[in-house]
C-alpha cells in the first residue's frame, strides 16, 4: 500500500531521445497512475520492454502496477516459480519475458496458482517499442478481454512561433504513447482536423495553403498526397468512413455550413443535410450506417445523428448549452461538453442520456477515442500552453504530452494497426 | 446623398436623446421590416433594416456619436482604445465637430493608405458567439461600402476569425457567419456581390494568444483586406 501511495505521488517524466529534431519530442508526464484495477507486476527484460508495458496497462486505467523490484529472482522467462514468494508479491499477476533473436516472449502467471496462464511470441519490427506495446495488447486482451489498443499511432497538429507571420503548423504522427515523432507535413498556413483512413495508411486534413481551406488526402509513409475538396467558402472536419472509400465533410458552398458525403473514387459530393445552422464535426459509427455530428439548429451546438445515406436528423445530446466534436467508436461517443463556463471532454454510451465528464480543463477540445474505446485523447490547456492528455474512459489513469517548443493539438487516435 | 445631409444633425440628436447604452441599434430595429430582411442572421438584418429605414445619414450619426459605441459596448471601447488604430485622430475629428464632410461617396481609392481616414480601419469586431454587426461599425462598414460600390473594380476579402472557446471546426462556421454579416451589410450598401469573397479561418489565426477575454474580444473579428486595386 506504500508502494501504491508513491506511485500515486510519483511523476514521471520521461524525456524522449530521438535522434534529429530537438524541438519534435514530446515530453510524456504521467499526471495520474491508476491506484484501482487488477494489481500486476511485469518482471524486468532486457532491453527495457517492462517499463514500456508497464507505462501502457498503467494508463488503460486498469491495471495497479507493482514495482518489479520484487521480482527478485523470480524473474527469469519459464523458470519455476515458488509459491511463497509469489504470494508475497502483492500481484495477482507476474508478466515475464525474455529477448531472442526472433523477438519478445511474453508470459503471464497467475500467482496464485503458480502456473502459465499465456504466453505469446512477438516477432521483432524495426520499431523495438513497438514490440513491447503488441506484448503490452496481448496481455490487456487476455486479462480484460477487450483488444489492446498499445500498438497505435496518434495524429496531431504542432504550431511555433508567436505572430501570425512567424508560425509554423506541422502535422505529425507518432507512437500512441508519443515516441517516435514523424512530421508529415509543414506549412505557413494553418492546418486543421487531420482524420485517419481506416487502414492507418492515410490522413485527411483541412490546409490553409492556397488561402483558402481545402481538405487533402495524404499518405503518411509515401509523403504522397492530393487535394480531394476546393469547394467555394468552408471545407472542413473530414471524416473517413469505415470502408475507406468515403470522406464525410462540412461544405458552405451552398451557402451555410451542411454536411456531404465525397466518394474518393469518383470525386462526387452528395449532400446529406439541409439547414439553415451550422452542420459540421462528422464522425461514423463503425458500420457505416449513421453518423454524429455537430448542429446549431436547435439554437446552441448540439450533437445529432443522421443516416449517412440521408433522412432526418436526431438530437442525442440534451444536457448542457455546448455539445460538439464528437468522436464515436462501437457505441462509446467523446464529445466536448461545456460546463459551467469550462469546455470539458465528456463520455457517453450511444442511446444512453448520461454522460461522464473525464476531463477538468478549461479549454478541453479535440476528442479522440482508442479504437477499444478504452482510452481519450484530447487537447488541453497547460499554463497557457496546447497539451495533449490521454485518460482512460473511466478516468482512473491520466497522461499529459507537452512539447517544450510550442503548442500541441488536434490528436486523433489511429484505428489498429495492421 | 446630399440631399438627406440636413437630417443629420436632428437624427444624431435623437439618437443621442434614446441613447445611453449601446444596445441602440437594436432597439430601434424593426425586425419585421420585410423590404430589407436577410435570409440569415436576424440580427444581422435588423441593423440592416433600421439603417436603411432611416437612410445612411443615420448610420453616419452612430459614427459621430461615437462616445455611446465606445464607452458601453460590452468590454470592446476598451479593447479598441488600447489597440491603438491609426484612425483615432479622424474619428475623434468626426465627433468633435458632428459632420462628416466625406459624405457623400467621395472616398478615394488612395484614402486606404491615410491612416487618419476611416478606411485605415478594417477590422469589425464581435460578441461571444454573435454574428451581429455592432452598431458602432456601421460607420466603417459604410465608408468602405461606399468606396468598393464607387470603384467596382476593386474586390476584397472578408476573413472570419473566432475566439478559442469551443471546437475548432464549430468556430470556422462561426467565423463564417461574421464575415456573411459583413458581406451582407456591404452588398445591401451597393457593393457588388463579387466584388467579396469570404475566408473563415475560425480560431486558427489569433492575433492575442491569451486566454482572457482581453484577449479573446481581438480574436473574435473580421478583417477587410483590399486584394485587388
Amino acid at each position: 500500500m506504500k508502494i501504491n501511495k508513491m506511485i500515486r505521488s510519483f511523476i514521471l517524466i520521461l524525456t524522449l531521445s530521438f535522434a534529429g529534431s530537438a524541438w519534435a519530442d514530446l515530453e510524456l508526464r504521467i499526471s495520474k497512475t491508476s491506484s484501482r484495477g487488477i494489481p500486476i507486476v511485469i518482471a524486468p527484460i532486457q532491453g527495457g520492454a517492462h517499463a514500456i508495458i508497464e507505462a501502457d496497462l498503467n494508463r488503460s486505467g486498469r491495471f495497479r502496477i507493482v514495482s518489479s523490484s520484487r521480482t527478485t529472482n523470480i524473474a527469469g522467462f519459464g523458470s519455476p516459480v515458488d509459491a511463497q514468494k509469489l504470494g508475497l508479491l502483492g500481484a495477482v499477476f507476474l508478466v515475464r519475458g525474455r529477448r531472442t533473436q526472433a523477438g519478445l516472449d511474453i508470459e503471464i502467471v497467475s500467482t496464485a496458482t503458480g502456473k502459465r496462464d499465456a504466453s505469446y511470441r512477438i516477432g521483432n519490427l524495426p520499431n523495438q517499442r513497438r514490440v513491447a506495446h503488441k506484448a503490452a495488447d496481448k496481455i490487456f486482451e487476455e486479462l480484460i478481454k477487450i483488444k489492446g489498443a498499445f500498438d497505435t499511432r496518434l495524429v496531431y497538429v504542432t504550431v511555433t512561433g508567436k505572430a501570425i507571420s512567424e508560425r509554423v503548423y506541422r502535422l505529425y504522427v507518432s507512437d500512441a504513447d508519443g515516441y517516435n515523432p514523424k512530421v508529415i507535413l509543414n506549412s505557413r498556413k494553418p492546418v486543421m482536423s487531420p482524420s485517419w483512413s481506416r487502414d492507418g495508411n492515410q490522413i485527411a486534413y483541412v490546409s490553409f495553403e492556397r488561402g483558402t481551406p481545402a481538405i487533402f488526402v495524404q499518405n503518411i509513409f509515401t509523403g504522397q498526397k492530393r487535394m480531394v475538396s476546393a469547394r467555394k467558402g468552408i471545407n472542413g472536419a473530414p471524416s473517413w468512413s469505415p470502408d475507406g472509400s468515403k470522406l464525410a465533410l462540412s461544405l458552405s458552398v451552398d451557402g451555410n455550413p451542411e454536411l456531404y458525403i465525397l466518394s474518393l473514387k469518383n470525386g462526387v459530393f452528395k449532400r446529406l443535410t439541409n439547414s439553415r445552422a451550422i452542420d459540421t464535426e462528422p464522425s461514423w459509427t463503425q458500420n457505416g450506417q449513421s453518423i454524429i455530428f455537430t448542429s446549431d439548429r436547435g439554437g446552441r451546438p448540439q450533437l445529432y445523428e443522421i443516416a449517412s445515406n440521408g433522412g432526418s436528423a436526431k438530437r442525442i445530446t440534451f444536457d448542457g448549452s455546448y455539445n460538439s466534436a464528437a468522436d464515436i467508436v462501437g457505441e462509446k461517443i467523446a464529445f466536448v461538453r461545456r460546463v459551467s463556463g469550462a469546455f470539458r471532454i465528456a463520455v457517453k454510451e450511444r442511446g444512453q442520456r448520461g454522460a461522464d465528464i473525464l476531463s477538468d480543463g478549461l479549454f478541453d477540445e479535440s476528442p479522440s477515442l482508442a479504437p477499444n474505446a478504452t482510452m481519450v485523447v484530447y487537447a488541453t490547456q497547460n499554463n497557457g500552453r496546447g497539451t495533449l492528455s490521454v485518460v482512460s474512459d473511466n478516468g482512473y489513469a491520466k497522461q499529459e504530452l507537452f512539447s517544450p517548443a510550442g503548442e500541441v493539438r488536434e490528436p486523433a487516435w489511429s484505428p489498429y494497426l495492421r | 446623398m446630399k440631399s438627406i445631409k440636413w437630417i443629420m444633425p436632428l437624427v444624431a440628436v435623437s439618437v443621442m436623446v434614446i441613447s445611453g447604452c449601446a444596445q441602440v441599434g437594436q432597439q430601434t430595429v424593426n425586425p419585421a421590416n420585410a423590404a430589407n430582411r436577410l435570409t440569415t442572421g436576424a440580427a444581422v438584418g435588423a441593423g440592416v433594416s433600421t439603417s436603411s429605414t432611416l437612410g445612411r445619414g443615420t448610420i453616419s450619426s452612430f459614427g459621430n456619436d461615437n462616445t455611446v459605441g465606445r464607452t458601453t459596448s460590452s468590454g470592446l471601447g476598451g479593447s479598441l482604445t488600447s489597440r491603438g488604430f491609426g484612425s483615432t485622430g479622424a474619428v475623434e475629428r468626426l465627433g468633435a465637430d458632428g459632420v462628416d464632410n466625406r459624405l457623400g461617396g467621395d472616398y478615394k481609392v488612395t484614402d486606404l493608405n491615410d491612416p487618419s481616414s476611416v478606411l485605415s480601419r478594417r477590422v469589425i469586431y464581435f460578441a461571444y458567439d454573435q454574428s451581429t454587426i455592432e452598431p458602432e461599425y456601421f460607420e466603417i462598414l459604410d465608408a468602405h461600402s461606399e468606396l468598393l460600390a464607387s470603384n467596382p473594380n476593386l474586390t476584397i476579402r472578408l476573413e472570419g476569425h473566432a475566439d478559442e472557446r469551443g471546437s475548432r471546426e464549430y468556430n470556422i462556421a462561426l467565423s463564417e457567419r461574421r464575415a456573411q454579416s459583413v458581406k451582407q451589410f456591404m452588398d445591401l450598401k451597393g457593393v457588388g456581390s463579387e466584388q467579396s469573397q469570404t475566408v473563415a479561418y475560425g480560431e486558427e489565426l489569433a492575433v492575442d494568444p491569451g486566454h482572457n477575454e482581453t484577449a479573446w474580444s481581438k480574436n473574435r473579428r473580421v478583417e477587410i483586406k483590399y486584394i485587388g486595386r
